[in-house]
């Protein structure tokens, strides 16, 4: 049995793939499989993974699509390992990831899931210089509602027993346990990581470093801000049973946060229409992302209100300006 | 031989799980001239920090920081005498649900707990969950699932009509998840169906708001008379967000009524003739989950012993293991009784 196992989620990755099994391939802990979870893919994604399949470490499990979580979910399944980590098939783990959660997790029998930070990279896997900084201890259901520490679906190293714990099987479902709820699209990531909390008492808790390269997709963004909101929203109306008081005192304030993010997003996107509307829309929910963070929340009120103003022109302006400076 | 002096010490004397359990201990025939056990209230931060005449004494208290001292001076005060804990409150979903701080509440319980010869979890997954937070001492460890007086359940009238009465049982308080089960309730089209809620508590007034206009969910109050309850209603539901263990889905089932539970805690222990788990949270799952009940209920078998009341005089032995600290009968980790396949 391997001490680790990583699950690689793969659909129509044949681009970026190679990439990501090179970096999980060169961890300096040698003690692990991958399992590549073909999602029915109908470009060259299979190929690139059976080039790597000399490795006796690798396997490749072939499914129709079932999206995101149902991919994770047939890896989790098919997982050997006391630890199961995650790799989305388009981001890359550092060198010395691995072995820095294993000694987490074996150091810490509380600690159910164990996360860094990471760094934004781009098309080509370069940094851009954008980093995901999350707190690191003392994180609880609030701050996994408000802020999500976690991060990004490649960052997170869970221990099997955590997983077991949050495993059902839906009706509907007549091979495996779900993990990660298939029925969600998008926001698949918080909610499996906000059940943990809520329901188990594992706990979760980040190391230091930048360990992930997650790779930020900049096209289409500001188009999926709605979808994107609406299945935040179900996963808030999916979990309030669990603790309806908790979520009474915080949701208002997650709702803040979620839409500044999206703000923020509309931002980097230089979305003219969207990025007001929502900055005002996360004022009207709870202020507190102001009192709590109160540079970032202003910056992205001053920013969308300029970009509402006076229009892209110095916002591009401004980024070409950084751009230059950061050559 | 002389009896073993047994002093059981109580902080809530509400009637409630706790002190139906105690009652049921006091009365077992087979303790009759081995233990002469008595009941001791105490206030919740001096937790009977007194020398105690006796060769026992048992706690049946919350643990809490703030208890830690006079525990630490009952320790003291008796080197000699033998200290069993019984964990009624704590669970791993009472601890995701409840506690913010999980590493300062697991450090509360480590050191508590090693202040006593034994501890007494009340469900296998309590258990478990206290080996894997290294909570007790594996050898310090016993489970036994509670048994309350059940006389008169075991003979009430099979269900008769074809009606589904759902019965909802304990105090009207947020750990019951009787909010998720009205709004459940509500999405179920059968018009002749019913839910009954027999107790009382704080969350009445929010229960009878969700309940709105539906005449079909009715609040009967706490009733003293629970034969006339279970023979009122022809299944039992028990979304509870935390259990320990979860009696009522053994009353149920002695009174021969199909139970649906949730997927938690001392719950999951009882799987199995007649009790079902339901899984997942939301009221979507708990309302597809009560029409299976209505159209499938799962078969409880009836009468006796198969109505999954296991022997008073298993259960005894039990105790007396844990009263006396023998060890000349091997303890199994999981009590079996209720074991069975899901």
């Amino acid at each position: 049995m391997p001490t680790a196992s990583i699950v690689v989620p793969a659909f129509n990755s044949e681009t970026t793939l190679a990439g990501t099994l090179q970096s999980l391939l060169a961890q300096s802990f040698r003690d692990f499989e991958i399992l590549v979870v073909n999602d029915g893919s109908t470009d060259g994604t299979l190929r690139v993974a059976e080039a790597f399949a000399s490795d006796p470490r690798l396997r490749i499990i072939t499914q129709a699509n079932r999206g995101l979580a149902g991919a994770r979910n047939s890896g989790i399944d098919a997982a050997r390992g006391r630890y199961v980590g995650f790799c989305d098939a388009d981001d890359i783990w550092m060198p010395e990831k691995l072995a820095a959660h294993v000694d987490h997790l074996n150091a810490s029998p509380d600690v159910g899931l164990s996360f860094s930070g990471s760094v934004l990279i781009d098309d080509a896997s370069r940094p851009t210089g954008m980093r995901q900084r999350p707190r690191l201890r003392n994180i609880s259901a609030r701050t996994i509602l408000c802020r999500n520490p976690v991060g990004n679906g490649s960052s997170a190293v869970m221990r099997r027993a955590a997983l077991d714990d949050i495993a059902w099987r839906p009706a509907v479902e007549r091979r495996r346990d779900w993990y990660f709820d298939e029925t969600f699209r998008q926001s698949e990531d918080i909610e499996c990581w906000l059940r943990l909390v809520l329901t188990t008492d594992w706990q979760v808790e980040g190391i230091p470093g930048f360990l992930t390269g997650y790779r930020v997709n900049p096209n289409g963004l500001s188009a999926a801000t709605e979808r994107q909101l609406a299945s935040w929203e179900r996963m808030i109306s999916k979990l309030r049973p669990c603790n309806p008081g908790f979520f009474t005192r915080w949701e208002g304030v997650a709702r803040a946060y979620q839409l500044r993010y999206l703000a923020r997003r509309a931002i980097s996107a230089l979305d003219t229409r969207q990025a007001w509307p929502l900055v005002c829309r996360a004022m009207a929910s709870s202020a507190r992302p102001l009192l709590e963070e109160p540079v970032r929340s202003s910056v992205t009120i001053s920013a969308a209100a300029m970009l509402h103003v006076l229009g892209p022109g110095p916002l591009r302006q401004a980024a070409r300006l950084i751009a230059f400076r950061a050559r | 031989m002389k009896p073993l002096k047994i002093v059981h010490l109580v902080d809530d004397c509400t009637p409630g799980g706790v002190m139906r359990m105690l009652d049921n201990l006091l009365a077992l025939p087979d303790f009759a001239g081995r233990l002469s056990q008595t009941v001791k209230p105490v206030s919740k931060n001096a937790l009977g920090a007194d020398r105690h005449d006796a060769d026992v004494v048992v706690s049946h208290l919350s643990l809490r920081w703030r208890g830690l001292p006079a525990l630490m001076t009952l320790r003291a005060l008796n080197p000699t005498v033998r200290l069993v804990h019984i964990e009624h409150s704590y669970t791993p979903a009472f601890s995701a649900l409840n506690v913010p701080n999980k590493r300062r509440f697991h450090t509360m319980l480590r050191v508590s707990y090693a202040l006593f010869d034994r501890v007494v979890a009340v469900s296998n997954e309590q258990a478990k969950w206290m080996q894997a937070r290294n909570l007790v001492q594996p050898e310090a460890l016993s489970v036994i699932h509670p048994q309350v007086d059940m006389t008169g359940l075991a003979d009430i009238a099979p269900v008769q009509t074809a009606r589904p009465v759902i019965g909802a049982f304990g105090r009207l308080e947020p750990q019951k998840g009787f909010d998720m089960l009205i709004e459940a309730f509500r999405m179920c089209p059968q018009s002749d169906a019913q839910l009954l809620f027999f107790g009382e508590g704080d969350e009445r007034g929010r229960l009878e708001t969700l309940a709105g206009p539906d005449p079909r969910i009715t609040f009967c109050g706490h009733t003293d008379d629970v034969r006339a309850a279970y023979a009122a209603v022809s299944m039992v539901a028990m979304p509870s967000r935390w259990e320990a263990f979860g009696l009522v889905a053994q009353e149920a089932r002695a009174a021969g009524r199909p139970v649906l539970v949730a997927d938690v805690d001392g719950l999951r222990d009882q799987a199995g003739n007649g009790i079902r788990v339901q899984s997942g949270r939301s009221a979507e799952a708990w309302a597809a989950g009560l029409q299976k009940m209505m159209t499938e209920p799962p078969v409880c078998e009836t009468g006796g012993m198969a109505r999954g009341l296991s022997e008073p005089s298993l259960y005894a032995a039990r105790w007396l293991r844990v009263f006396t600290g023998s060890s000349l009968v091997e303890q199994p980790l999981a009590d079996t009784t209720l074991m069975q396949a899901v």
